[in-house]
């Protein structure tokens, strides 16, 4: 039995395709989109949901469905693999709109944000930069070696870059891990070239050896 | 009771028997756990339930680090004060949340500190991150290895159902890191030092996994409604 905890077509859910960037049946990279339930892949058709305990059920047309623990169909696929050439993806980024200081009795245990508004537009990754089209309003540009930490939070990623304050990205359709990892690599490739040394870290602070 | 634990043990014993609803707890190892003083529990992070569950089931109210957007909306900030949590922000070095670690330490608390930093996408125990390792050194406290298994099965961070399962917690023996006087001896002593606390916590899962017959825990459909120390 299952206690659902959030309807599974609202906005803000975590996914499927944030553990699997691609199609385990056709290997598709961000083939998977929202069914009900379940994540179907745009590419062969072939649909995923949630079995018994931590289980992804494949099932694939015409065939007999596979249940295997997530840690496997994850293992089968590998991990995230970035290419050369500019990707893109819908994305709903969230600026912070507020931040103070957190108090107790007098005492500051620390400092909180929260964030504003969705701003729907489109991310696109290129060898030095990231960029967020925004559907109205002007362009940003991030250089890549400007990005100092690249943190996921739940099903979203957050970008802190030098001299602004934290965004938060929500992927529509992409998934985060492979997000994380493609912008790993790029900084990752960046520093190298920079002459910055190999990167050990990329939370709380993009930092080197 | 100590004043301003009440909502805490309250919130503790809410959380172990709301969790029958869809599973059962065991707890091992509660005699690892000092009674007296400060000390770190560290702990692997697979599900959204760790926190709470480990909180509900330590004997030793502990204070947490919890990440700075949990605490924006005003409810929900109330409830993260009530059982003792204190923001950090994960995306910089944040020097504030590490004052609190070291000040509630001081204080003769237990602080919990998830050294992986997130959830993990798969269940595995991913790399440390180094700044809690740090902390760990410059603490100089003894660190509590706290291993929780089957919260992956139960609701993993890919998906927003709970099913039905076994969680179990094992608190190991407390360790000592070996002294570092300054920053030096810190950077010196930080591999070794990653290596003992993750190994520690791989080790501890890897016998919790094997004495739970296999991968992750008991998933069966049938309800168990068990809490059993031991």
């Amino acid at each position: 039995m299952a206690v659902p905890l959030a309807v599974h077509d609202g906005e803000d859910v975590v996914a499927i395709r944030d553990l699997l960037w691609a199609c385990p049946a056709c290997r598709s990279v961000e083939s998977l989109v929202r069914s009900g339930r379940a994540e179907q892949c745009a590419s062969c058709g072939a649909r995923l949901r949630r079995g018994r305990g931590a289980n992804i059920v494949l099932e694939v047309p015409g065939q007999t469905p596979v249940a295997r623990h997530a840690r496997e169909w994850a293992d089968l696929i590998g991990d995230p693999q970035d290419g050369e050439e500019d990707v893109s993806a819908r994305v709903s980024l969230r600026d912070v709109a507020r931040s103070w200081p957190l108090r107790e009795r007098g005492e500051l245990l620390g400092f909180v944000e929260r964030f504003g508004s969705d701003i729907p537009g489109l991310l696109i990754l290129t060898r030095d930069a990231i960029r967020f089209q925004p559907d109205t309003g002007p362009n940003r540009i991030w250089p890549i070696l400007d990005v100092t930490a690249v943190q996921p939070a739940s099903s979203k990623l957050q970008l802190k870059v030098r001299g602004s304050e934290v965004v938060t990205l929500r992927f529509v359709s992409g998934s985060v891990r492979l997000w994380e990892a493609r912008i790993q690599q790029r900084l990752r490739e960046a520093w190298r070239a920079a002459g910055w040394g190999e990167i050990v870290e990329f939370q709380p602070r993009v930092s080197a050896r | 009771m100590r004043r301003g634990y009440l909502f805490y043990h309250l919130a503790a014993f809410l959380a172990r028997n709301l969790f029958r609803l869809v599973g059962s707890i065991e707890v091992h190892g509660l005699h690892h756990v000092p009674k007296t003083g400060p000390f770190l529990l560290l702990a692997n992070h697979e599900s959204i339930l760790d926190p709470i569950l480990i909180q509900a089931v330590c004997p030793r109210p502990v204070h947490t680090m919890a990440k700075s957007t949990q605490f924006a909306s005003p409810f929900m900030s109330w409830i993260m004060r009530q059982v003792k949590s204190f923001p950090v922000r994960r995306y910089q070095v944040d020097p504030q949340s590490v004052r609190m670690v070291l000040r509630r330490l001081e204080q003769g608390e237990p602080v919990g500190i998830y050294p992986e930093g997130e959830r993990s996408w798969d269940g595995r125990l991913q790399e440390p991150r180094r700044g809690t390792i740090r902390l760990a050194l410059r603490a100089g406290v003894p660190v509590v290895p706290c291993t929780i298994t089957g919260s992956y099965e139960v609701w993993p961070r890919w998906d927003r159902a709970i099913r039905r399962g076994t969680v179990r917690i094992d608190f190991g023996e407390p360790f000592l890191l070996p002294p570092a006087h300054d920053r030096s001896e810190r950077e010196a002593l930080l591999p070794a030092a990653a290596e003992r606390i993750m190994g520690t916590l791989a080790s501890q899962l890897e016998a919790a996994t094997a004495r739970s017959g296999g991968r992750g825990i008991n998933t069966s459909s049938t309800p168990v409604s068990t809490f059993e120390s031991t």
